[in-house]
Protein backbone atom coordinates (compact mmCIF):
# COMPACT_ATOMS: atom_id res chain seq x y z
CA UNK A 1 0.00 0.00 0.00
CA UNK A 2 2.76 2.41 -1.26
CA UNK A 3 2.47 4.54 -3.84
CA UNK A 4 5.93 4.32 -5.14
CA UNK A 5 5.37 2.89 -7.54
CA UNK A 6 3.44 6.46 -8.24
CA UNK A 7 6.31 8.22 -7.29
CA UNK A 8 9.16 7.77 -9.99
CA UNK A 9 9.20 11.90 -10.55
CA UNK A 10 6.48 12.81 -12.77
CA UNK A 11 7.13 16.19 -12.06
CA UNK A 12 10.81 15.79 -13.60
CA UNK A 13 10.10 15.57 -17.51
CA UNK A 14 11.72 17.93 -19.27
CA UNK A 15 12.18 20.59 -16.66
CA UNK A 16 15.48 19.86 -16.50
CA UNK A 17 17.10 20.88 -19.53
CA UNK A 18 20.69 19.57 -21.22
CA UNK A 19 23.06 22.07 -20.49
CA UNK A 20 25.79 22.54 -23.22
CA UNK A 21 29.27 22.68 -20.95
CA UNK A 22 31.02 24.85 -23.28
CA UNK A 23 28.11 27.60 -23.62
CA UNK A 24 26.29 27.12 -20.10
CA UNK A 25 26.71 29.97 -17.83
CA UNK A 26 27.75 29.66 -14.13
CA UNK A 27 24.66 31.14 -13.15
CA UNK A 28 22.42 28.72 -15.45
CA UNK A 29 24.71 25.63 -14.11
CA UNK A 30 23.84 26.78 -10.65
CA UNK A 31 19.80 27.06 -10.97
CA UNK A 32 20.30 23.40 -12.69
CA UNK A 33 22.09 21.93 -9.87
CA UNK A 34 20.04 23.90 -7.31
CA UNK A 35 16.95 22.55 -8.71
CA UNK A 36 17.81 18.85 -9.26
CA UNK A 37 19.41 19.08 -5.97
CA UNK A 38 15.48 20.08 -4.13
CA UNK A 39 14.27 17.54 -6.46
CA UNK A 40 16.71 15.14 -5.03
CA UNK A 41 15.56 15.96 -1.52
CA UNK A 42 11.79 16.29 -2.24
CA UNK A 43 11.88 12.76 -3.93
CA UNK A 44 13.72 10.99 -1.04
CA UNK A 45 11.28 12.58 1.84
CA UNK A 46 8.19 11.01 -0.33
CA UNK A 47 9.66 7.84 -1.51
CA UNK A 48 12.67 6.91 0.91
CA UNK A 49 11.04 6.07 4.00
CA UNK A 50 13.70 3.39 6.71
CA UNK A 51 11.87 0.34 5.56
CA UNK A 52 12.84 1.23 2.32
CA UNK A 53 16.32 2.29 3.29
CA UNK A 54 16.44 -0.64 5.46
CA UNK A 55 15.71 -2.77 2.56
CA UNK A 56 18.89 -1.59 0.20
CA UNK A 57 20.95 -2.14 3.28
CA UNK A 58 19.65 -5.77 3.78
CA UNK A 59 20.77 -6.69 -0.09
CA UNK A 60 24.15 -4.57 0.30
CA UNK A 61 24.94 -6.64 2.96
CA UNK A 62 23.69 -9.94 1.29
CA UNK A 63 25.73 -9.07 -1.45
CA UNK A 64 28.54 -8.70 0.44
CA UNK A 65 28.39 -11.48 2.50
CA UNK A 66 28.18 -13.82 -0.78
CA UNK A 67 31.25 -11.87 -2.35
CA UNK A 68 33.17 -12.54 1.46
CA UNK A 69 32.14 -16.21 1.02
CA UNK A 70 33.40 -16.82 -2.60
CA UNK A 71 36.23 -14.68 -1.74
CA UNK A 72 37.23 -18.42 0.43
CA UNK A 73 37.36 -20.15 -2.46
CA UNK A 74 39.42 -17.62 -4.42
CA UNK A 75 43.30 -18.64 -2.95
CA UNK A 76 44.15 -20.89 -6.24
CA UNK A 77 47.97 -21.34 -5.75
CA UNK A 78 47.29 -24.34 -3.13
CA UNK A 79 44.35 -25.89 -5.59
CA UNK A 80 47.05 -28.42 -7.14
CA UNK A 81 48.27 -29.91 -3.91
CA UNK A 82 44.24 -30.53 -2.83
CA UNK A 83 44.10 -34.28 -2.85
CA UNK A 84 42.11 -35.37 -5.60
CA UNK A 85 39.21 -36.70 -3.81
CA UNK A 86 38.35 -33.45 -1.94
CA UNK A 87 38.67 -31.35 -5.40
CA UNK A 88 36.08 -33.87 -6.57
CA UNK A 89 33.90 -33.15 -2.92
CA UNK A 90 34.44 -29.52 -3.99
CA UNK A 91 33.80 -29.77 -7.79
CA UNK A 92 30.52 -31.86 -6.66
CA UNK A 93 29.41 -28.82 -4.25
CA UNK A 94 29.71 -26.15 -6.67
CA UNK A 95 27.73 -28.70 -9.01
CA UNK A 96 24.74 -28.65 -6.80
CA UNK A 97 25.26 -24.68 -5.96
CA UNK A 98 25.33 -24.09 -10.01
CA UNK A 99 22.05 -26.29 -10.09
CA UNK A 100 20.24 -24.49 -7.48
CA UNK A 101 20.87 -21.51 -9.21
CA UNK A 102 18.34 -21.26 -11.52
CA UNK A 103 15.51 -22.76 -8.73
CA UNK A 104 16.56 -19.70 -7.08
CA UNK A 105 16.12 -17.79 -10.14
CA UNK A 106 12.42 -19.39 -11.09
CA UNK A 107 11.30 -18.79 -7.66
CA UNK A 108 12.03 -15.25 -8.20
CA UNK A 109 10.81 -14.76 -11.39
CA UNK A 110 7.47 -16.13 -10.39
CA UNK A 111 7.17 -13.67 -7.52
CA UNK A 112 7.92 -10.98 -10.26
CA UNK A 113 5.64 -12.18 -12.75
CA UNK A 114 2.81 -12.62 -9.73
CA UNK A 115 4.06 -8.27 -8.59
CA UNK A 116 3.42 -7.43 -12.53
CA UNK A 117 0.24 -9.52 -12.84
CA UNK A 118 -1.17 -7.72 -10.17
CA UNK A 119 -0.65 -4.40 -11.12
CA UNK A 120 -3.39 -5.26 -14.23
CA UNK A 121 -5.08 -7.67 -12.74
CA UNK A 122 -8.38 -5.77 -11.39
CA UNK A 123 -10.89 -6.29 -8.58
CA UNK A 124 -9.59 -9.22 -6.17
CA UNK A 125 -10.65 -10.61 -2.43
CA UNK A 126 -8.84 -11.98 -0.08
CA UNK A 127 -10.06 -13.53 2.90
CA UNK A 128 -7.50 -13.64 6.18
CA UNK A 129 -7.16 -15.76 8.93
CA UNK A 130 -4.81 -14.70 11.95
CA UNK A 131 -4.39 -18.10 14.08
CA UNK A 132 -2.66 -19.87 17.02
CA UNK A 133 -1.20 -23.24 17.39
CA UNK A 134 -3.31 -25.50 19.01
CA UNK A 135 -3.10 -25.17 22.95
CA UNK A 136 -3.09 -21.38 21.95
CA UNK A 137 -6.90 -21.16 22.46
CA UNK A 138 -6.67 -17.90 24.90
CA UNK A 139 -4.96 -15.92 21.70
CA UNK A 140 -8.38 -15.29 19.39
CA UNK A 141 -8.29 -16.40 16.00
CA UNK A 142 -9.66 -13.38 13.92
CA UNK A 143 -10.55 -13.04 10.70
CA UNK A 144 -9.96 -9.90 7.72
CA UNK A 145 -10.90 -9.70 4.05
CA UNK A 146 -8.86 -7.45 1.98
CA UNK A 147 -10.33 -5.97 -1.39
CA UNK A 148 -7.52 -4.75 -3.97
CA UNK A 149 -8.45 -2.75 -6.99
CA UNK A 150 -4.49 -1.85 -7.76
CA UNK A 151 -1.64 -0.23 -5.72
CA UNK A 152 -3.27 2.54 -5.36
CA UNK A 153 -6.93 1.33 -4.15
CA UNK A 154 -7.06 -0.82 -1.32
CA UNK A 155 -9.19 -1.96 2.19
CA UNK A 156 -8.80 -4.12 4.80
CA UNK A 157 -11.39 -4.88 7.29
CA UNK A 158 -10.31 -7.04 10.44
CA UNK A 159 -12.14 -8.15 13.46
CA UNK A 160 -10.63 -6.95 16.77
CA UNK A 161 -10.42 -9.16 19.45
CA UNK A 162 -12.86 -6.31 21.61
CA UNK A 163 -15.24 -6.98 19.11
CA UNK A 164 -14.63 -4.39 17.00
CA UNK A 165 -13.72 -3.98 13.58
CA UNK A 166 -10.46 -2.02 12.34
CA UNK A 167 -10.45 -0.71 8.59
CA UNK A 168 -7.65 0.77 7.02
CA UNK A 169 -7.56 1.38 3.49
CA UNK A 170 -5.40 3.53 0.12
CA UNK A 171 -7.53 5.77 -2.42
CA UNK A 172 -6.59 8.17 -4.41
CA UNK A 173 -5.59 10.37 -1.77
CA UNK A 174 -3.60 8.34 0.03
CA UNK A 175 -3.67 6.26 3.20
CA UNK A 176 -6.33 5.96 5.89
CA UNK A 177 -7.82 4.68 8.71
CA UNK A 178 -11.16 4.60 10.31
CA UNK A 179 -10.31 5.09 14.07
CA UNK A 180 -11.81 3.71 16.98
CA UNK A 181 -14.21 7.11 17.52
CA UNK A 182 -15.54 6.87 13.98
CA UNK A 183 -13.28 9.35 12.74
CA UNK A 184 -10.78 8.92 9.44
CA UNK A 185 -7.56 9.42 9.80
CA UNK A 186 -5.24 10.01 6.85
CA UNK A 187 -1.70 9.31 7.07
CA UNK A 188 0.98 11.47 6.06
CA UNK A 189 2.27 10.72 2.48
CA UNK A 190 5.90 11.29 3.55
CA UNK A 191 5.85 9.01 6.45
CA UNK A 192 5.15 5.14 6.47
CA UNK A 193 2.01 3.56 7.05
CA UNK A 194 2.08 2.06 10.14
CA UNK A 195 2.17 -1.55 9.16
CA UNK A 196 1.52 -3.24 12.88
CA UNK A 197 -1.51 -3.36 15.01
CA UNK A 198 -1.16 -3.90 18.93
CA UNK A 199 -4.27 -6.22 19.25
CA UNK A 200 -3.61 -6.27 23.41
CA UNK A 201 -3.45 -10.29 23.03
CA UNK A 202 -0.98 -10.13 19.89
CA UNK A 203 0.58 -7.95 17.54
CA UNK A 204 -0.53 -8.58 14.00
CA UNK A 205 0.85 -7.51 10.14
CA UNK A 206 -1.58 -5.82 8.16
CA UNK A 207 -0.29 -5.47 4.96
CA UNK A 208 -2.02 -6.36 1.60
CA UNK A 209 -0.65 -9.38 -0.81
CA UNK A 210 0.35 -7.19 -3.11
CA UNK A 211 2.76 -5.14 -1.02
CA UNK A 212 3.97 -8.00 0.75
CA UNK A 213 4.72 -9.59 -2.53
CA UNK A 214 7.53 -6.41 -3.19
CA UNK A 215 9.02 -7.16 0.21
CA UNK A 216 10.27 -10.54 -0.65
CA UNK A 217 13.06 -9.52 -3.13
CA UNK A 218 15.59 -8.50 -0.33
CA UNK A 219 14.93 -9.62 3.07
CA UNK A 220 13.78 -13.65 1.58
CA UNK A 221 15.65 -16.17 -0.04
CA UNK A 222 13.01 -18.04 -2.62
CA UNK A 223 12.82 -21.26 -3.66
CA UNK A 224 10.63 -22.74 -6.00
CA UNK A 225 8.90 -25.79 -4.86
CA UNK A 226 6.72 -28.63 -6.77
CA UNK A 227 3.35 -26.97 -8.04
CA UNK A 228 0.20 -28.34 -5.43
CA UNK A 229 -3.09 -28.76 -5.92
CA UNK A 230 -5.54 -26.65 -3.45
CA UNK A 231 -8.52 -27.89 -2.25
CA UNK A 232 -10.87 -25.02 -3.83
CA UNK A 233 -9.56 -26.10 -7.11
CA UNK A 234 -8.30 -29.99 -7.54
CA UNK A 235 -7.93 -29.59 -10.86
CA UNK A 236 -5.15 -26.93 -11.04
CA UNK A 237 -1.64 -27.36 -10.13
CA UNK A 238 -0.50 -24.08 -8.48
CA UNK A 239 2.92 -22.64 -8.53
CA UNK A 240 4.57 -23.25 -5.38
CA UNK A 241 7.63 -20.62 -3.66
CA UNK A 242 9.03 -21.17 -0.21
CA UNK A 243 10.40 -17.32 1.15
CA UNK A 244 12.59 -17.94 4.09
CA UNK A 245 14.03 -14.56 5.89
CA UNK A 246 17.61 -14.00 4.57
CA UNK A 247 18.49 -12.32 8.72
CA UNK A 248 16.14 -14.09 11.33
CA UNK A 249 15.69 -10.59 13.37
CA UNK A 250 12.99 -8.53 13.35
CA UNK A 251 9.04 -8.69 13.56
CA UNK A 252 9.00 -9.92 9.99
CA UNK A 253 7.67 -13.67 9.55
CA UNK A 254 10.19 -16.11 9.48
CA UNK A 255 8.67 -18.07 6.47
CA UNK A 256 6.51 -17.27 3.53
CA UNK A 257 4.57 -19.97 1.40
CA UNK A 258 2.79 -18.97 -1.80
CA UNK A 259 0.79 -20.72 -4.72
CA UNK A 260 0.37 -19.11 -7.66
CA UNK A 261 -2.24 -19.46 -9.99
CA UNK A 262 0.23 -20.70 -13.07
CA UNK A 263 -2.15 -18.96 -15.76
CA UNK A 264 -2.60 -15.54 -14.58
CA UNK A 265 0.30 -15.39 -11.93
CA UNK A 266 -1.53 -13.96 -9.64
CA UNK A 267 -1.43 -14.95 -5.67
CA UNK A 268 -3.86 -17.40 -4.86
CA UNK A 269 -2.59 -18.63 -0.95
CA UNK A 270 -0.57 -17.10 0.77
CA UNK A 271 0.74 -17.79 4.55
CA UNK A 272 2.89 -16.34 7.18
CA UNK A 273 4.26 -17.95 9.33
CA UNK A 274 6.00 -16.85 12.36
CA UNK A 275 8.59 -18.98 14.70
CA UNK A 276 7.02 -20.29 18.14
CA UNK A 277 10.61 -19.44 19.96
CA UNK A 278 9.45 -15.55 18.59
CA UNK A 279 6.55 -15.81 20.65
CA UNK A 280 8.41 -17.65 23.66
CA UNK A 281 11.05 -14.47 23.90
CA UNK A 282 8.20 -11.98 25.44
CA UNK A 283 5.97 -12.09 27.97
CA UNK A 284 3.52 -14.19 26.87
CA UNK A 285 5.41 -17.27 28.18
CA UNK A 286 4.19 -15.97 31.42
CA UNK A 287 0.36 -16.19 30.06
CA UNK A 288 1.42 -20.21 29.84
CA UNK A 289 2.88 -20.58 32.98
CA UNK A 290 -0.54 -19.74 34.48
CA UNK A 291 -2.57 -22.21 32.76
CA UNK A 292 -3.38 -25.96 34.87
CA UNK A 293 -0.66 -28.62 34.44
CA UNK A 294 -0.93 -30.38 31.48
CA UNK A 295 -1.43 -27.47 28.99
CA UNK A 296 1.87 -26.28 29.51
CA UNK A 297 2.63 -28.35 26.44
CA UNK A 298 3.47 -25.36 23.92
CA UNK A 299 0.91 -26.96 21.53
CA UNK A 300 -1.54 -27.74 24.55
CA UNK A 301 -3.52 -30.95 25.25
CA UNK A 302 -5.44 -32.48 22.11
CA UNK A 303 -8.65 -31.93 21.72
CA UNK A 304 -11.19 -34.31 21.57
CA UNK A 305 -10.75 -36.28 17.86
CA UNK A 306 -8.26 -33.84 16.82
CA UNK A 307 -5.61 -34.87 14.32
CA UNK A 308 -2.51 -33.23 15.82
CA UNK A 309 0.33 -31.96 13.03
CA UNK A 310 3.12 -33.10 13.52
CA UNK A 311 4.47 -29.69 12.91
CA UNK A 312 2.77 -28.24 15.11
CA UNK A 313 0.26 -26.75 12.50
CA UNK A 314 -3.19 -26.08 13.66
CA UNK A 315 -5.68 -28.11 11.16
CA UNK A 316 -7.23 -26.35 8.93
CA UNK A 317 -3.90 -24.64 8.43
CA UNK A 318 -1.99 -27.02 6.60
CA UNK A 319 -0.84 -27.60 3.40
CA UNK A 320 -3.59 -28.51 0.34
CA UNK A 321 -4.12 -31.96 0.27
CA UNK A 322 -3.10 -32.77 3.74
CA UNK A 323 -5.75 -30.76 5.71
CA UNK A 324 -8.36 -27.91 5.09
CA UNK A 325 -8.08 -24.63 4.25
CA UNK A 326 -8.88 -21.78 6.37
CA UNK A 327 -12.47 -22.37 7.33
CA UNK A 328 -14.66 -19.84 5.45
CA UNK A 329 -17.07 -18.05 7.95
CA UNK A 330 -20.74 -18.99 7.73
CA UNK A 331 -22.08 -15.79 8.09
CA UNK A 332 -20.14 -14.15 4.90
CA UNK A 333 -21.01 -14.52 1.53
CA UNK A 334 -17.82 -13.31 -0.62
CA UNK A 335 -20.19 -13.09 -3.62
CA UNK A 336 -22.50 -10.98 -2.08
CA UNK A 337 -21.33 -7.12 -3.38
CA UNK A 338 -21.17 -4.84 0.09
CA UNK A 339 -24.13 -2.81 1.25
CA UNK A 340 -23.92 0.22 2.55
CA UNK A 341 -24.13 -0.03 6.42
CA UNK A 342 -22.89 -3.40 5.99
CA UNK A 343 -19.02 -2.32 6.00
CA UNK A 344 -18.68 -1.95 9.31
CA UNK A 345 -18.98 -4.87 11.17
CA UNK A 346 -18.41 -7.18 8.62
CA UNK A 347 -20.21 -10.37 10.32
CA UNK A 348 -20.96 -9.35 13.35
CA UNK A 349 -18.71 -9.47 16.49
CA UNK A 350 -16.93 -12.51 17.11
CA UNK A 351 -18.83 -15.58 19.37
CA UNK A 352 -18.49 -14.47 22.82
CA UNK A 353 -16.50 -17.33 23.67
CA UNK A 354 -13.99 -15.85 21.73
CA UNK A 355 -11.26 -13.81 23.35
CA UNK A 356 -11.58 -11.27 26.58
CA UNK A 357 -13.73 -8.72 25.25
CA UNK A 358 -15.56 -6.49 27.91
CA UNK A 359 -14.97 -2.53 28.81
CA UNK A 360 -11.99 -3.03 29.73
CA UNK A 361 -10.02 -4.36 26.70
CA UNK A 362 -7.73 -1.82 25.50
CA UNK A 363 -9.01 -1.02 22.13
CA UNK A 364 -5.85 -1.88 18.92
CA UNK A 365 -3.79 0.73 18.56
CA UNK A 366 -1.02 1.20 15.67
CA UNK A 367 2.55 0.71 17.01
CA UNK A 368 4.84 3.70 15.38
CA UNK A 369 8.10 1.38 13.98
CA UNK A 370 8.42 -2.16 13.89
CA UNK A 371 7.64 -3.81 17.18
CA UNK A 372 9.65 -5.69 19.78
CA UNK A 373 8.51 -8.87 20.39
CA UNK A 374 12.06 -10.11 22.26
CA UNK A 375 12.26 -7.15 24.58
CA UNK A 376 8.47 -8.11 25.65
CA UNK A 377 7.46 -4.23 24.60
CA UNK A 378 4.53 -6.05 22.24
CA UNK A 379 2.30 -8.68 22.18
CA UNK A 380 3.60 -11.85 20.57
CA UNK A 381 2.83 -12.03 16.71
CA UNK A 382 0.29 -14.53 15.57
CA UNK A 383 1.27 -17.88 14.70
CA UNK A 384 0.05 -18.37 11.04
CA UNK A 385 -1.70 -15.82 9.14
CA UNK A 386 -3.39 -17.17 5.85
CA UNK A 387 -4.76 -15.43 2.56
CA UNK A 388 -7.06 -17.24 0.45
CA UNK A 389 -8.13 -15.74 -2.82
CA UNK A 390 -11.97 -16.20 -2.79
CA UNK A 391 -14.29 -14.58 -5.55
CA UNK A 392 -14.50 -10.59 -5.56
CA UNK A 393 -17.85 -9.17 -6.04
CA UNK A 394 -18.13 -5.98 -7.76
CA UNK A 395 -16.87 -3.27 -6.25
CA UNK A 396 -18.54 0.06 -5.40
CA UNK A 397 -17.04 2.81 -7.29
CA UNK A 398 -16.31 4.66 -3.67
CA UNK A 399 -15.17 1.65 -2.31
CA UNK A 400 -11.95 2.43 -1.22
CA UNK A 401 -12.83 5.79 0.11
CA UNK A 402 -12.99 6.18 3.75
CA UNK A 403 -16.08 7.65 3.87
CA UNK A 404 -18.01 4.32 2.67
CA UNK A 405 -16.95 2.57 5.92
CA UNK A 406 -17.85 4.75 8.47
CA UNK A 407 -20.23 3.87 10.77
CA UNK B 1 21.59 -6.96 8.13
CA UNK B 2 23.99 -8.09 10.72
CA UNK B 3 24.43 -6.12 13.68
CA UNK B 4 28.30 -5.08 14.10
CA UNK B 5 29.69 -6.81 17.02
CA UNK B 6 31.09 -4.68 19.86
CA UNK B 7 34.40 -6.48 19.88
CA UNK B 8 38.04 -4.64 20.12
CA UNK B 9 38.55 -4.85 16.86
CA UNK B 10 35.44 -5.09 14.39
CA UNK B 11 35.74 -6.21 10.89
CA UNK B 12 35.62 -4.40 7.84
CA UNK B 13 32.71 -5.34 6.83
CA UNK B 14 31.27 -3.79 10.24
CA UNK B 15 33.31 -0.81 9.51
CA UNK B 16 31.77 -0.55 6.41
CA UNK B 17 28.39 -1.26 7.60
CA UNK B 18 28.40 1.59 9.64
CA UNK B 19 29.62 3.89 7.07
CA UNK B 20 26.82 3.00 4.57
CA UNK B 21 24.03 3.31 7.42
CA UNK B 22 25.93 7.22 7.99
CA UNK B 23 25.95 7.78 3.98
CA UNK B 24 23.01 5.97 2.22
CA UNK B 25 20.63 8.75 2.59
CA UNK B 26 22.66 11.00 1.06
CA UNK B 27 23.53 8.70 -1.83
CA UNK B 28 20.04 8.39 -2.11
CA UNK B 29 19.09 11.81 -2.85
CA UNK B 30 22.62 12.51 -4.86
CA UNK B 31 20.87 9.68 -6.94
CA UNK B 32 17.31 10.68 -7.05
CA UNK B 33 18.64 14.13 -8.07
CA UNK B 34 19.80 12.31 -11.19
CA UNK B 35 17.85 9.30 -12.20
CA UNK B 36 14.03 9.04 -12.72
CA UNK B 37 13.17 5.81 -11.62
CA UNK B 38 12.75 4.69 -8.24
CA UNK B 39 14.33 0.50 -9.52
CA UNK B 40 17.24 2.40 -11.50
CA UNK B 41 17.98 4.26 -7.56
CA UNK B 42 17.98 0.83 -6.14
CA UNK B 43 20.61 -0.73 -8.72
CA UNK B 44 22.96 2.30 -8.49
CA UNK B 45 22.95 2.67 -5.34
CA UNK B 46 23.90 -1.28 -4.63
CA UNK B 47 26.14 -1.17 -7.61
CA UNK B 48 27.94 1.64 -6.26
CA UNK B 49 28.10 0.39 -2.59
CA UNK B 50 29.77 -2.65 -4.19
CA UNK B 51 32.28 -1.06 -5.76
CA UNK B 52 32.96 1.08 -2.65
CA UNK B 53 33.13 -2.42 -0.77
CA UNK B 54 35.86 -3.70 -3.03
CA UNK B 55 37.73 -0.34 -3.46
CA UNK B 56 38.31 -0.07 0.42
CA UNK B 57 41.87 0.01 -0.02
CA UNK B 58 41.55 2.78 -2.23
CA UNK B 59 39.76 5.23 -0.24
CA UNK B 60 41.95 8.10 1.82
CA UNK B 61 40.39 7.91 5.18
CA UNK B 62 41.46 10.81 5.91
CA UNK B 63 38.73 12.89 3.70
CA UNK B 64 34.86 12.47 4.22
CA UNK B 65 33.23 9.15 2.78
CA UNK B 66 30.78 10.96 0.93
CA UNK B 67 32.30 12.95 -1.68
CA UNK B 68 34.20 9.81 -2.56
CA UNK B 69 30.93 7.60 -3.06
CA UNK B 70 28.86 10.40 -4.79
CA UNK B 71 32.08 10.16 -6.99
CA UNK B 72 31.49 6.44 -7.84
CA UNK B 73 27.82 6.87 -8.10
CA UNK B 74 28.59 10.15 -10.93
CA UNK B 75 30.70 8.16 -12.49
CA UNK B 76 28.35 5.10 -13.01
CA UNK B 77 25.45 7.54 -13.75
CA UNK B 78 28.07 9.02 -16.52
CA UNK B 79 28.80 4.95 -17.25
CA UNK B 80 24.64 4.68 -17.95
CA UNK B 81 24.33 7.98 -19.79
CA UNK B 82 26.60 6.33 -22.48
CA UNK B 83 25.14 2.66 -22.61
CA UNK B 84 21.32 4.09 -22.93
CA UNK B 85 20.95 8.18 -22.05
CA UNK B 86 17.18 7.14 -20.90
CA UNK B 87 15.53 7.45 -17.30
CA UNK B 88 18.14 9.93 -16.41
CA UNK B 89 18.07 13.82 -15.42
CA UNK B 90 20.58 16.36 -16.29
CA UNK B 91 23.79 14.40 -15.63
CA UNK B 92 26.89 17.11 -17.20
CA UNK B 93 29.90 17.23 -15.53
CA UNK B 94 29.29 20.65 -14.35
CA UNK B 95 25.89 19.60 -12.90
CA UNK B 96 27.39 16.86 -10.90
CA UNK B 97 29.67 19.38 -9.75
CA UNK B 98 27.39 21.92 -8.99
CA UNK B 99 25.29 19.04 -7.30
CA UNK B 100 28.25 18.58 -5.32
CA UNK B 101 28.76 21.93 -4.02
CA UNK B 102 25.03 21.91 -3.06
CA UNK B 103 25.49 18.83 -0.88
CA UNK B 104 28.64 20.02 0.84
CA UNK B 105 26.96 23.08 1.91
CA UNK B 106 23.55 20.94 3.52
CA UNK B 107 25.79 18.87 4.88
CA UNK B 108 27.35 21.81 6.76
CA UNK B 109 24.69 22.98 8.38
CA UNK B 110 24.17 21.87 11.88
CA UNK B 111 22.12 18.74 12.49
CA UNK B 112 22.68 14.62 13.80
CA UNK B 113 22.05 13.26 10.73
CA UNK B 114 20.76 13.33 6.90
CA UNK B 115 17.23 12.87 8.21
CA UNK B 116 17.28 15.43 10.70
CA UNK B 117 18.53 17.84 8.02
CA UNK B 118 15.53 16.98 5.80
CA UNK B 119 13.53 18.31 8.79
CA UNK B 120 14.30 22.19 8.20
CA UNK B 121 13.35 21.58 4.70
CA UNK B 122 9.78 20.03 5.59
CA UNK B 123 9.23 23.37 8.11
CA UNK B 124 10.31 25.17 4.78
CA UNK B 125 7.54 23.38 2.79
CA UNK B 126 5.34 24.53 4.80
CA UNK B 127 6.25 28.19 4.79
CA UNK B 128 5.60 27.68 1.08
CA UNK B 129 2.53 29.54 -0.54
CA UNK B 130 -0.33 27.11 -0.66
CA UNK B 131 -0.55 27.07 -4.19
CA UNK B 132 2.92 26.11 -4.66
CA UNK B 133 2.49 23.70 -1.62
CA UNK B 134 -0.19 21.58 -3.36
CA UNK B 135 1.80 21.49 -6.62
CA UNK B 136 4.81 19.84 -4.25
CA UNK B 137 2.18 17.81 -2.51
CA UNK B 138 0.67 16.34 -6.01
CA UNK B 139 3.57 15.47 -7.60
CA UNK B 140 5.73 14.20 -5.30
CA UNK B 141 3.72 13.37 -2.25
CA UNK B 142 1.02 11.30 -4.90
CA UNK B 143 3.67 10.96 -7.79
CA UNK B 144 1.09 12.27 -10.07
CA UNK B 145 2.02 13.66 -13.86
CA UNK B 146 2.09 17.50 -14.30
CA UNK B 147 -0.99 17.01 -16.70
CA UNK B 148 -3.07 15.29 -13.97
CA UNK B 149 -1.56 18.13 -11.71
CA UNK B 150 -2.67 20.55 -13.48
CA UNK B 151 -6.36 19.13 -14.29
CA UNK B 152 -6.28 18.94 -10.22
CA UNK B 153 -5.43 22.93 -9.66
CA UNK B 154 -7.02 23.75 -12.76
CA UNK B 155 -4.25 25.74 -14.21
CA UNK B 156 -1.97 24.58 -17.85
CA UNK B 157 0.72 22.24 -17.95
CA UNK B 158 3.27 24.89 -18.46
CA UNK B 159 1.77 26.81 -15.23
CA UNK B 160 2.43 24.18 -13.35
CA UNK B 161 5.71 23.53 -14.22
CA UNK B 162 6.72 27.33 -13.48
CA UNK B 163 4.96 27.02 -10.45
CA UNK B 164 7.11 23.48 -9.47
CA UNK B 165 10.35 25.77 -10.68
CA UNK B 166 9.91 28.28 -8.25
CA UNK B 167 8.49 25.96 -5.32
CA UNK B 168 12.41 24.58 -5.45
CA UNK B 169 13.97 27.68 -5.74
CA UNK B 170 11.99 29.06 -2.75
CA UNK B 171 12.89 26.21 -0.79
CA UNK B 172 16.25 26.69 -1.75
CA UNK B 173 16.11 30.29 -0.73
CA UNK B 174 14.54 28.83 2.48
CA UNK B 175 17.20 26.51 3.47
CA UNK B 176 19.99 29.20 3.88
CA UNK B 177 22.91 26.91 2.80
CA UNK B 178 26.36 28.13 3.80
CA UNK B 179 27.65 29.63 0.36
CA UNK B 180 24.42 29.92 -0.96
CA UNK B 181 23.61 33.50 -1.46
CA UNK B 182 20.05 33.26 0.28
Amino acid sequence: MNNSNRNDHNVDGDMFPETDDSKASEEQVKHVASQQFIHGLLSFIHSDDESRQNRRYERLMEAIDQEESLAILKPRRIYWRIPSAIAAGILLMLTVIFLSIPTEQSAYAMVQASIDASESAGDRRYEVLITHKPGNEQFQDLHAIIDIRDNNHVVIRADTPDGGQLVVGHNDEGRWAIRQDGMIERFRPDRAWPKWINLGDSTVLVESVDDLLRRLDGYYRLTQGEPEQLDDNQELLYERVTAELIKREGPDPERIELWIDPATHIVQRMELRWPSQQRNRDNSIRQYDSLPQGELDPNGPPRPGERRDPNGRPPHMGRPGQDRPPPRREQHDPNKPPRPGEHHNLDGPPPPHHGRQGPDRPPPRFIDGPPRFGEGRHPPPPDVIVFNRVEAPGFPQDWFDPERHVK
Amino acid sequence: MTPPKHGPHPSASEVFEILVRQNGDMLTAFLRSLVKRSDLVDDLFQETMLIAWRRLDDYDRSRPFGPWLRGIAGNLVLAHRRQSGRDLLNCDPAILEGLEKCIRNFESTPADSFRDRLQQLRLCMDKLPERMRDVIDLGYGRGMLVREIAIAVDAGAEAVKKRIQRARQLLMDCLQLPGEAP
